[in-house]
């Protein structure tokens, strides 16, 4: 193993440590669904130390070049997809068939896994170096299959009904690590098929691929970030969205020729805070504005909306997204 | 009740608000006006009403409670709004004016309103701009709102996990919001 790949492995197992002790000693949650949750992240901890040949090699050298990390890999991957299932496929609920689909896939999985694993144990028989990608294609066909039929439609569920900006870019990343694992199961049957049948060096296309891999980690990383980490990443969308009201609220302003109330322009500060309440302000104003347009014939273009808005029964998030939506150049 | 002049001396919000005591991570609307009412010591009733779209809200201190009407048909942030800045005329004791045609005459009967002084929040005019008592309901308002939204987005940001009932003990689980 390299020494930035051990160094990432240690940096990796450390984050992970903490965050969970800070979750058992804050006791958040049920009980055993912090220990469900935090056994996947574990298992995904364990996943990336195994990660990349030079790793398998050097792994496997301990167990008489035995595969044990592609066996690993294979392993905590489909129990990770398997878990992550069984907590959310209720909150979307899928159908019996669906679910006793995937159960067998699991078992069939896990079985066929411990089967071919033992026997190699037993018997002494150690695999080409070809054997890694089909263990490997079919892992990924396995939690892509998790993917297509469970996680992914429930996830664009949650991302859809989520109120929680954080928790729905969070969804958004869940959204992108669904795809992005799908390509690399298209990646890895393709290297299974160049390999099998020798259509060409796989040294060369491994370096096409591996990213992939770690684009993966990244995704997995920024989903376990709690809330206030990622929090920064909002702000250029609530930028947008505030400077957008404030070209509204000057565009009423052109036509009302009633002077709009002070704000406190965020870009002074550098605080989520100040910049939601700077919208609050101009929201208000708006709403505050908007008769005033009634009787100016100049505003015709965009008052009907406004009018509405200023009268719809609209939560707060969803009246400033209608209100960011009107049209008034 | 009559019409009341203002003050020379401006108010300092600020203290007046700091003087409640109130504890703005728990604020709730119907429970803030149940504590500038006992700080009064006069009953405060919210009256929804369909006011047109130019009159957003009117105080009318009668002998024994003091009544806020509010335009039901705008949207619930600027009922809100609408609601803390007659909040703020009641609390800071500013002045009224005879009112005019805001409000029906069987209502203020059925209310037992004899006479309508109190204060109307408007459309925004040039003279709303000048004018005091209202500039200073608006600095209230927006120094409560500056208490909500810090306590809220706190709330929403750190403490709450997911909106989605039966995914919040997944991420609860998953210390998102710690």
């Amino acid at each position: 193993m390299s020494t930035g790949k051990l160094i990432l492995v240690i940096a990796l197992w450390l984050l992970y440590g903490v965050l969970f002790l800070r979750t058992m000693i804050q006791k958040r949650g049920p009980q055993h669904l912090r220990l469900l949750v935090w056994t996947q992240f574990f298992l995904s901890c364990l996943t990336f130390t195994f990660t990349g040949q030079d790793t398998e090699i050097w792994a496997d050298a301990f167990f008489d070049y035995l595969p044990v990390s592609v066996y690993v890999k294979f392993f905590c991957m489909i129990q990770i997809a398997h878990l992550y299932h069984g907590m959310i496929y209720t909150i979307k609920p899928l159908s019996p068939a669906r679910v006793q689909g995937l159960q067998h896939l699991h078992r069939a999985a896990l079985v066929i896994g411990a089967v071919s694993f033992l026997w190699m144990v037993i018997s002494g028989y150690r695999p080409d170096l070809s054997f890694r990608y089909e263990v490997n294609a079919a892992r990924d066909v396995v939690v892509s299959l998790y993917i297509i039929v469970s996680l992914l439609p429930t996830t664009l569920f949650l991302r859809q009904h989520e109120q929680i900006a954080t928790m729905r870019l969070k969804h958004s990343v869940s959204i992108l690590f669904c795809w992005t694992y799908l390509l690399v199961t298209a990646t890895s049957l393709i290297s299974l098929i160049v390999v099998r049948f020798k259509l060409a060096d796989i040294d060369l296309l491994l370096p096409w691929f591996l990213p992939l891999t770690y684009v993966l980690y990244a995704l997995f990383l920024i989903a376990l970030m709690p809330h206030r980490w990622i929090v920064v990443l909002l702000i250029p969308g609530r930028l947008r969205t505030y400077w957008r009201l404030c070209q509204l609220q000057r565009a009423i302003a052109r036509f009302t020729y009633v002077q709009a109330p002070d704000v406190n322009h965020p870009w002074k500060s550098t605080s989520l805070f100040e910049l939601e309440l700077a919208i609050y302000q101009v929201t208000i104003s708006i709403l505050d504005h908007i008769p005033l347009l009634e009787k100016r014939a100049e505003a015709i273009s965009f008052y009907p909306a406004l009018a509405q808005l200023s009268q719809a029964d609209l939560t707060y998030p969803a009246l400033v997204k209608e209100l960011v939506a009107v049209r008034f150049e | 009740m009559s019409a009341t002049q203002m003050p020379d001396e401006a108010v300092d919000v600020k203290r007046v608000i700091t003087s409640l005591e109130y504890d703005f991570h728990k604020f709730e609307l119907t429970n803030f006006v149940d504590h500038i009412a006992r700080w009064v010591r006069k009953p405060i009733e919210l009256v929804p009403f369909p006011f047109t779209a130019q009159i957003f809200g009117v105080w009318v201190p009668a002998p024994n409670q003091n009544y806020i009407f509010y335009n039901e048909r705008v949207p619930y942030v600027h009922r809100v709004h609408i609601i803390l800045h007659e909040l703020a005329h009641i609390l800071l004791n500013h002045p009224r004016h005879k009112l005019e045609d805001v409000l029906p005459p069987e209502l203020l009967q059925a209310l037992r309103i004899e006479e309508t002084y109190g204060r109307t929040r408007t459309a925004p005019t040039e003279a709303t701009r000048l004018d005091r008592a209202e500039q200073e309901s608006e600095e209230f308002v927006l120094i409560v709102q500056r208490s909500v939204v810090k306590a809220n987005l706190l709330s929403e940001l750190t403490q709450e996990s997911s909106s989605i009932a039966a995914f919040k003990p997944v991420t609860d689980s998953m210390g998102y919001n710690s």
